[in-house]
């Protein structure tokens, strides 16, 4: 065999540089696929090995050149190590060794130095080892970003590269890193542990693009999950503090937190307030000194206590409209007040705003409390997922709300219109010897007032005018109930106006709700002996036009509104009606009637226009005091129902 | 977050003494229709007003002021009231013909007591000063209308000088979904 | 305004339905004056039904609290919205009261004291 090939085979370089080879073929599989972030590193340290290999090839100098590619190649796992948070510094004292370990060996040629000093390389890289490997077991899950390969990985590694000074420190005798042990057999097998190291990388890498994909499944899953929950929550009651309540209820189990909490920016104020707490959520800001720390005291102050705006990590978190993610408290100094007390320690915390377009309407905040468990970039993003679904839900609620509201108050006044349509009297009946006219215009669609006009019995009418307090449903329903027992009970032999009144009073008051108040006025009128009865409960005084002496008279009873008192009794007036006559009934709104300058129409007006008009026919004399009215009144609005029912009597 | 602890004021010339612009109504003394006079009074609010049960609650314990202490319940004796309403304002006068409320000065003191009971949260010492009571309170009286009445009228609630006719004011602040951002 | 009571083991809950005024609050303290004679140790009382609440009304609450804490015995009122809710705040009274949210959270706390 040629020498040449003898040499090689017997050279070292073979077995040292098919390890390398192992390591640069590996990279070129893996440098197509994956990023992996260390992957430079791991190429220059293919590099360096090959380069000092080559180079002890050639120049088989004393130790130089393995000292230097030890040197290298820890100075590149350290950089391997600095690639994950927190940075890892090379140390200086790395250098100053570095240095005490190269020089000898540069040197050696030189001067003839004994065979110990080559005790120098190994042992000087040793220290440097033990010293990395320490670094390398203080990674812990919680200091370091991807902690799981280098975890996994370090054990082989460290046990790798201090065997192999190890073994070159006892071979020094025999040539230390030249020894034919340590070239052919530890060399290339520490340079086989770069590849495996490298192997745990690429798996990592992996098993993140798996998990990420998992994380992803799970996201949508419980996405899916929270929004059939809301539907359903939303369409059994439509309330938006339950939805909120099941909004953070989630949240919190979702990425398994201590605690969380939304708060909505308040509808008229520039505060944000709590609407829904779950679990143990300590209040992110500094507590007053006065609030007793007791846990139940904290809860207390921290849901009643609304936050400015542009306070608090909370303020800070809407104003900006970013999310905040503070993974370690320790390390921000927004939650410094944290560190201080027990009760109102926060781990880890994560904020994120609910917007719709370009509003911000709140904020949803969970806590972790264990100092063992913070949360992750993925918690982060899992929880900003769940903000953006639940904006747009809450921003939907708002305004459908908003619309039942509008609705629900248009729908309150149409019911409460229809009751009404139903209750006045269709046509006004015909009788004869007396002639009527009634008029009535509600000031906001519903109105308050109500009359009526009975035919009792042949012979006798009953008038009634109404003014129910209170709006809306109810008050139609009193009007519904006065009309019922006036109707019921005006056929009745024997009835009086006055004792009318007493049942009808009797038969509302002292119902469980309010809005159960009316002033009324009664009349009866008999046309055989025109006999005048007239009986009221607070309403204003009858109004009774003397044809013969173009003058007016009034007629008044004492009395409470009715719906006050079950036992109120009523007392009752009467006179005697002659031909031409007018009676009139009327209602606040007509003589408060008011025009732009605060005036009000008043009872004068009325009077006037009747005496000037008392010719007329009751049908003709409404409108006469119609136009009067709105003539006087103006532009102005409208603020009160208008009533007034006219009687004449012929003649 | 700070408070200021509210007063009532004496001020006789106060933009809420005001009247103009405002119906009128004039009401004889009579405790059983407090709340029917209420009722009257509130009718004129606007339906858009939020929370109108509890502008008809605050209204009603001042009638009840007027009526109860300062007309001692005597129905020869009348109240008159102002009051006036938009969707953003609720506006009220009440005089009664009494001799005024005496002890406003007193009132103020044992409020800021109370407020700063509260602010420590000291639920004991708070117990203390749940009820304003005078030589005129009766069982009946739970003396607390005025704590809620000084809160609620933000616009003030103020006396003439005589102490029998009060003016009170509040804004309702307009309401608005969401922030915006710019 | 009209009062009903119910036990529940050795709690009695007074439902109050319909609004508690000047006119009518008395009602409420002389019943639970009445059950305090007849030797009841534990109270609370159901506001879910009042949507109405004036000062009389929070003086026979406030009146009601503080025998029952002089007597050392428990209360605890419940369900309080809307305007009932407002004015207890209004008058700052939210920490003074034993409140609380359901009927149900209130049997629950009277039994821990």
């Amino acid at each position: 065999m040629p020498d040449f090939i003898l040499s090689i085979i017997n050279n070292s370089f073979w077995a040292k540089g098919l390890s390398a080879l192992v390591l640069l073929v590996y990279l070129r599989k893996i440098g197509s696929q994956a990023e992996i972030p260390v992957l430079s590193d791991f190429r220059r340290l293919a590099l360096v090995l090959l380069a000092t290999d080559l180079a002890l090839f050639f120049l088989p100098f004393v130790w130089v050149f393995p000292a230097l590619q030890g040197l290298g190649v820890l100075y590149l796992h350290y950089r391997i190590l600095g690639a994950s948070s927190p940075p890892t510094k090379v140390p200086v004292f790395f250098w100053i060794a570095g240095l005490c370990a190269l020089v000898p060996g540069i040197l050696s040629p030189i001067l003839a130095w004994p065979v110990w000093v080559g005790a120098a390389g190994p042992a000087v890289l040793l220290l440097l080892w033990i010293q990395f490997a320490i670094r390398l077991y203080s990674v812990s899950e919680f200091n370091t970003e991807r902690s799981s390969v280098i975890m996994a990985s370090r054990r082989s590694l460290v046990q790798a590269m201090i065997g192999l000074q190890v073994v070159a420190l006892v071979l020094v005798p025999w040539g230390g890193y030249l020894s034919p042990f340590v070239q052919m057999l530890a060399f290339p097998l520490a340079n086989l542990v770069h590849s495996w190291t490298l192997s745990f990388w690429e798996r990592f890498v992996e098993d993140e693009k798996n998990r990420q994909l998992v994380t992803m499944e799970k996201n949508l899953g419980s996405l899916f999950e929270f929004m059939i929950t809301i539907g359903n929550a939303i369409s059994e009651k439509l309330e938006m503090d339950k939805v909120l309540d099941f909004v953070v209820r989630s949240a919190v189990k979702a990425i398994n937190a201590d605690g969380g909490a939304v708060f909505l920016v308040d509808e008229f104020e520039d505060v944000l307030k709590v609407k829904a707490v779950e679990g143990d959520f300590p209040p992110p800001y500094q507590v007053p000194a006065k609030v007793k720390l007791r846990i139940k005291d904290l809860a207390n102050y921290f849901q009643s206590t609304p936050i400015p705006l542009d306070k608090t990590i909370v303020g800070e978190c809407a104003m900006t409209h970013q999310g905040i993610y503070i993974r370690d408290t320790r390390d921000d100094p927004r939650m410094a007040q944290n560190a201080q007390l027990d009760q109102i320690y926060i781990a880890s915390i994560i904020l994120v705003p609910l917007m719709q377009g370009k509003k911000v309407f709140g904020v949803l905040a969970v806590v972790s409390r264990r100092g063992n468990f913070l949360f992750t970039a993925d918690h982060f993003s899992q929880i900003r997922t769940f903000a953006d679904y639940t904006s747009l839900t809450i921003n939907s609620l708002f305004t459908y709300l908003q619309l039942l509201e509008k609705q629900e108050m248009e729908k309150e006044v149409g019911i409460a219109a229809e009751i009404q349509g139903q209750l006045l009297p269709s046509s006004l009946p015909r009788v004869s010897s007396i002639s009527l006219a009634a008029f009535s215009l509600p000031a906001k669609g519903v109105s308050g007032d109500y009359y009526d006009i009975i035919n009792i019995r042949k012979g006798q009418i009953l008038l009634a005018v109404c003014d129910v307090a209170g709006k809306g449903i109810p008050a139609s329903l009193v009007m519904v109930m006065i009309r019922t027992i006036i109707h019921l009970v005006a056929h009745q032999p024997g009835m009086s106006v006055s004792r009318i009144l007493d049942i009808v009073n009797w038969g509302i008051a002292g119902k469980v709700s309010l809005d159960r108040f009316a002033t009324v006025a009664l009349l009866t009128y008999d046309f055989v002996n025109h006999r005048l009865e007239y009986s009221n409960a607070a309403h204003h005084p009858l109004l009774i036009f003397r044809a013969a002496s173009k003058t007016f008279e009034t007629l008044d009873t004492e009395g409470i509104p009715i719906g006050l008192e079950k036992k109120t009794k009523y007392s009752q007036l009467h006179t005697v009606l002659h031909p031409a006559d007018i009676v009139v009934l009327y209602t606040d709104g007509i003589i408060e009637a008011m025009n732009d300058q605060g005036t009000q129409y008043s009872l004068e007006s009325l009077q006037q226009v009747i005496l000037v008009h008392c010719e007329l026919p009751p049908e003709k004399l409404k409108r006469t005091i119609i136009e009067n009215m709105n003539s006087f009144v103006g532009k102005a609005k409208q603020h009160d129902d208008q009533t007034f029912v006219l009687m004449k009597i012929d003649g | 977050m700070s408070h200021d602890i509210k007063e009532l004021i004496i001020n006789e010339n106060h933009p809420l003494f005001d009247r103009t612009g405002m119906f009128f109504k004039e009401f004889p003394s009579d405790f059983r229709q407090i709340r029917y006079f209420t009722l009257l009074v509130v009718q004129k609010a606007p339906p858009e007003i939020k929370e109108i049960n509890l502008l008809e609650q605050q209204i009603s314990e001042i009638i009840k002021n007027a009526v109860k202490h300062g007309n001692r319940n005597n129905p020869e004796k009348k109240i008159r009231v102002w009051y006036s309403f938009s969707t953003g304002h609720a506006h009220l006068i009440v005089e009664d013909e009494g001799e005024g409320f005496q002890g406003i000065e007193e009132w103020n003191l044992f409020n800021r007591k109370r407020v700063e009971a509260f602010l420590s949260q000291d639920f004991d010492d708070l117990g203390n000063y749940v009820s304003y009571r005078t030589t005129r309170s009766d069982e009946h009286d739970g003396g607390n209308a005025m704590f809620a009445a000084v809160e609620y009228w933000n616009d003030g609630v103020v006396f003439n000088n005589v102490h029998n006719a009060v003016a009170v004011g509040k804004t309702f602040p307009q309401r608005r979904v969401g922030l915006e951002i710019d | 305004m009209d009062l009903k009571i119910r036990k529940h083991g050795e709690t009695y809950i007074i439902d109050v339905n319909g609004e508690m005024d000047l006119y009518n609050s008395y009602k409420l303290k002389e019943l639970v004056m009445k059950m305090l004679e007849k030797k009841v140790e534990r109270f609370i009382i159901n506001m879910e039904n009042v949507d109405y609440i004036d000062s009389s009304g929070i003086g026979a609450l406030i009146y009601i609290c503080s025998t029952i804490k002089k007597m050392n015995l428990r209360l605890m009122i419940c369900n309080i919205h809307g305007s009932v809710k407002k004015v207890i705040e209004l008058t700052k009274l939210m920490g003074y009261f034993p409140i609380a949210g359901t009927v149900e959270d209130a049997i629950q706390k009277i039994a821990t004291p």
